[in-house]
């Protein structure tokens, strides 16, 4: 058991290895990690308190050593702002990413190995998932059941596991008919037996990749709600800072306030980028070595 | 002068775990008129090797080194247009499978045009002409012409294939396992054919396979090689009859036969070398029942052991007793291998 | 076709296996045709006894694959019945393929793809001990082991925690058919199971199935397309064509003495490799036919040099040549 879990580490460390816009995705990603974990212990201030300093509120101030980022029309320290916000964007990220890609995973096995009825049933759900465009179908989603967190998450849940169910289910097609398989077949074992210990470590690398790529659009849709204005208010994010810019229309006088967030979003999304596009190279078919 | 000569022919490419050995300093020479095989098993370096006679270099390739000399120029040194000039019309080449080597979307008579208008400049009229004296010479229906490759059966698209190496009438023609693929029955109406072309052309062929009861048939003159080397070398029937070396002797040991006597199947334990790193002294030492302290530390070289036959092993002073023992399981049982 | 009486193990009778072609669309709307079928396995009979190792000869598309995936129950049979000591199991097979399982096993060609690459070798082999649910936790290490041991890979606890990409060509062969072992079943069917080897390795798979079958008394089916192999492993051989088996006898009288067209056409295509033993060969007509158009009679006769007007218009029966020879011909 120690050997295979040794092995899943290194072939895990193996993808990265050479390619370094994955590794800095994932140093950046770790990053971001920490902070969320650690905010409350980096923060200098609280995401939304107003900073007076000589008695006169901290408006709108330029970046300086003491705000790193500047400050907010409220007197609000934007580094602070930015180092609570990693919480929602990492929580969001990461949560829906593993939700995605373990209903995407599943039904993407099921559709693949299965086919017929139960593939053609699952894949005119997923046509039908594709038909609806995302940001409207979450903001309406939010809008009707409350603008909390958990909504958010379960809205880009219901829709991005379509990607990931589409490209498994391709792995799956050409993997079920590998010999491998069917020698599981032979031993006797039932289809359940060979889609979980057959099928599902196989595609395994494919899931990852699928979960980081869904990690960057999960992060950057959560920023486009907040934006928007349909975030969950009690909650830091990158997204509100900017939808409070945008609103007292400050950005060419701030614009600070616009580079920090904004930054911090692009830099955790191209980490998913990066990270799930140093797995896709894994999968694709390697040449042999001798 | 030899029609085509190697001389010391090093071939090295690169992979993420190290350079890759894969031909290892090989000489052999091909006269007019002449087969040679080259027989060995995978990763021994035939492919490698007949590719590097048309200069057909894997992307990765890290070194390349000595000299194939054809009528006296070394084709390494050659400029591109007189490569290109030498390629087909000069030495042609039947890759190994045949049905991966035709584009399935075009007719296989456009490519055989194609091959030949690339090299000469023939009217239509008499390239199609060529082409269906070609189909006639390979014995595939002239019909068949305008098909696309998924219509032929896999014997008759190799047969495409050898008409189409043999569009512009090389003097050479290599076959890389040109019949690895095929069924038995077919593989023998290929050989034949084969057989018979090098009779009515007079071109000279380079075979490689790993089945040396085809070579055997086939060549005149065998090379045996092992792990980027080439360990025996010499006219094909005292290889097959009177062979040297220890691994050539076990290969044919290892071959069963539909006649003659049921003889003993021996396998030889353990596997080749690995060629990033390739041992030192003799590559074949670690699986050899008859290696001494000498085998390991020095590499052996090539010995003229009679007039024309060159063995790669240094205990040809006991080979009467070697040849007997090959045939015994239990030399090769009990070879402890590392 | 009839044996002499010995204790059977696996008899198959008139074994038939179709696969409907589809149709395109258009053609299923307008023409009215019969459903076409691809006749993979056209009738076919013999039996393996215990201890004993059959081989079953032809060229590709000839339908040995087709006939080893339904006796392991793969595939339903279309027709025809199949008999394990005596009693007759063709539902059996189909229906709790899970409990054929243990009698009948299979061992697959390419020793590169048919471990799955995530699996351990102990994983692997002990698959079917799990599936099965033999023995208990502590025991199935034992029983893997042993299981390794016997097809030579020792000590086996060094192999347990490998990967397939850690082993070569010939240890990953032997890993499957360890892991048949573990099920002991009594019939083993291995389908080329060493033509993706090196030569110079191929022995050892080759002895390995022999010893196992003489020790453990299994029926073995031996497929392949090289009847020099078969020459060495197998004590009986099938030779099959388009469906049909057209001879089956003792390996060495078939070898010295066959009697089918076909046969003698295989064996003079065999390459030898004495340079001086020339090869009396016969000449081929034709091409391998279309296995889904068969011609009517006799389905070697196009390309057959005897071939006479009775062999066009009927299929030819068992003629007996030998105490234990058969053979598919009109004209012997």
């Amino acid at each position: 058991m120690n050997r295979k879990v040794k092995f899943f580490f290194q072939s895990q460390v193996d993808v990265f290895r050479g390619d370094w816009l994955g590794i800095a995705g994932a140093i950046i990603l770790g990053c971001f990690i920490l902070m969320a974990v650690f905010a409350p212990l980096i923060a200098p201030y609280k995401p939304d308190e107003m900073i007076y300093r000589d008695g006169r509120l901290q408006r709108l101030q330029p970046p300086s050593l003491r705000h790193p980022f500047g400050t907010t029309q409220m007197g609000h320290d934007i580094f602070s702002q930015v180092i609570y916000g990693s919480r929602a964007a990492v929580l969001v990220g990461v949560l829906s990413a593993v939700l995605v890609s373990i209903i995407g995973t599943s039904v993407g096995i099921i559709s693949g190995y299965y086919g017929g009825t139960i593939d053609a049933f699952l894949m005119r759900l997923v046509d039908l998932s594709f038909g609806i465009p995302f940001l409207p179908f979450i903001i309406i989603l939010v809008a009707l059941t409350g603008l909390t967190f958990w909504n958010v998450v379960i809205g880009i849940t219901l829709l991005l596991w379509r990607t990931p169910a589409r490209v498994i289910r391709s792995q799956v097609l050409s993997l079920k008919t590998r010999p491998f398989v069917e020698a599981s077949r032979v031993l006797g074992a039932s289809n359940f037996r060979i889609m979980v210990f057959q099928i599902a470590p196989n595609v395994l690398p494919l899931t990852f990749a699928n979960t980081a790529l869904a990690m960057g659009w999960a992060i950057l849709t959560e920023a486009n709600i907040s934006f928007l204005g349909y975030g969950d208010p009690r909650m830091a994010s990158w997204g509100k800072v900017l939808f409070q810019v945008y609103i007292l229309q400050a950005m060419t006088i701030a614009w600070w306030w616009v580079l920090a967030p904004g930054l911090a979003i692009i830099l955790l999304v191209l980490s998913g980028f990066f990270i799930g596009r140093a797995y896709e190279k894994v999968t694709n078919p390697r040449l042999k070595e001798f | 002068m030899a029609l085509l000569q190697t001389r010391n022919l090093k071939v090295y490419y690169r992979t993420t775990r190290g350079t890759v050995q894969a031909v290892d300093d090989i000489s052999f020479s091909v006269e007019e008129g002449e087969n040679l095989g080259l027989v060995g098993e995978s990763g021994c370096g035939k492919t490698t090797a007949v590719k590097a006679i048309l200069r057909l270099f894997p992307v990765n390739l890290a070194l390349v080194s000595g000299a194939i000399e054809y009528k006296g120029r070394d084709i390494l040194a050659m400029s591109f247009e007189e490569l290109s000039r030498l390629r087909w019309k000069e030495i042609a080449m039947i890759p190994q499978s045949a049905m991966n080597a035709l584009d399935p979307v075009y007719p296989v008579e456009d490519q055989i045009l194609e091959a030949i208008q690339a090299h000469e400049t023939l009217p239509y009229g008499e390239a199609i002409s060529r082409i269906q004296g070609l189909f006639d010479l390979v014995g595939v229906e002239k019909s068949r012409l305008k098909d696309y490759p998924h219509q032929f059966s896999g014997g008759m698209l190799q047969r495409a294939c050898i008409a189409m190496a043999l569009s512009c009438s090389p003097k050479i023609i290599l076959a890389d396992e040109p019949t690895t693929a095929l069924d038995v029955v077919v593989q023998d109406t290929i050989l034949q054919r084969i057989k018979e072309l090098h009779r009515k052309l007079n071109a000279s062929m380079i075979l490689s396979s790993h089945d040396i009861s085809v070579i055997a048939e086939t060549c005149d003159k065998v090379a045996v090689m092992y792990a980027g080397q080439i360990v025996e070398y010499g006219r094909s029937r005292t290889i097959f009859g009177n062979a040297y070396h220890p691994y050539a002797l076990g290969l044919q040991q290892a071959f069963p036969s539909i006649k003659g006597a049921k003889k003993k199947l021996i396998a030889i334990k353990g596997y080749p070398p690995n060629l990033i790193h390739p041992p030192r002294g003799c590559r074949f030492g670690q699986r050899c029942p008859f290696r001494i302290g000498k085998c390991i530390t020095q590499d052996p070289p090539m010995i003229e052991v009679e007039p024309g036959h060159f063995s790669r092993c240094i205990r040809q002073d006991i080979v009467d007793e070697i040849r007997k023992k090959v045939s015994l399981g239990e030399t090769w049982e009990n070879v402890a291998v590392n | 076709m009839t044996d002499t009486k010995r204790d059977r193990m696996i008899e198959v009778r008139n074994l038939k296996k179709y696969f409907p072609l589809e149709k395109g669309f258009f053609s299923s709307l307008f023409s009215k045709g019969d459903q076409k079928y691809l006749k993979a396995v056209d009738g076919i009979s013999f039996s393996i006894h215990a201890g004993e190792i059959l081989g079953l000869a032809g060229e590709s598309g000839c339908g040995k694959t087709t006939t080893a995936k339904t006796l392991v129950g793969l595939y339903p049979p279309t027709e025809g019945k199949v008999l394990f000591g005596g009693e007759e199991i063709t539902a059996l097979m189909v229906r709790d393929r899970k409990k054929w399982a243990r009698t009948a096993q299979y061992v697959f060609q390419n020793p590169y793809e048919s471990l799955n690459p995530r699996q351990t070798v102990l994983e692997t082999v002990m698959e079917g001990l799990r599936i099965h649910h033999l023995g208990t936790r502590e025991e199935r290490g034992g029983m893997a082991a042993r299981a390794l041991a016997h097809v030579k890979m020792m000590p086996p606890e060094d192999f347990f925690d490998r990967f397939p990409h850690q082993l070569s060509g010939g240890q990953r062969q032997r890993v499957s058919i360890a892991r048949t072992l573990v099920l002991n079943p009594k019939l083993l069917i291995a389908d080329e199971p060493v033509s993706m080897l090196d030569v110079s390795i191929r022995a050892e798979i080759i002895n390995l199935l022999k010893e196992l079958t003489e020790e453990m008394n299994l029926a073995s089916l031996f497929i392949s397309h090289d009847i020099s192999l078969i020459r060495y492993i197998c004590d009986r051989t099938a030779i099959m064509y388009l469906g049909k088996i057209v001879e089956i006898g003792p390996t060495e009288e078939i070898i010295s003495d066959p009697r089918h067209p076909y046969t003698q056409l295989l064996l003079s295509a065999v390459p030898v490799t004495d340079p001086d033993a020339g090869r009396v060969r016969i000449k081929l007509q034709g091409d391998v036919p279309n296995p889904i158009d068969l011609p009517a009679g006799c389905r070697f006769g196009p390309r057959c040099d005897r071939a006479a007007e009775a062999c066009r218009r009927q299929e030819p029966g068992e003629v007996q040549v030998g105490p234990d020879h058969f053979v598919l011909c009109h004209r012997l």
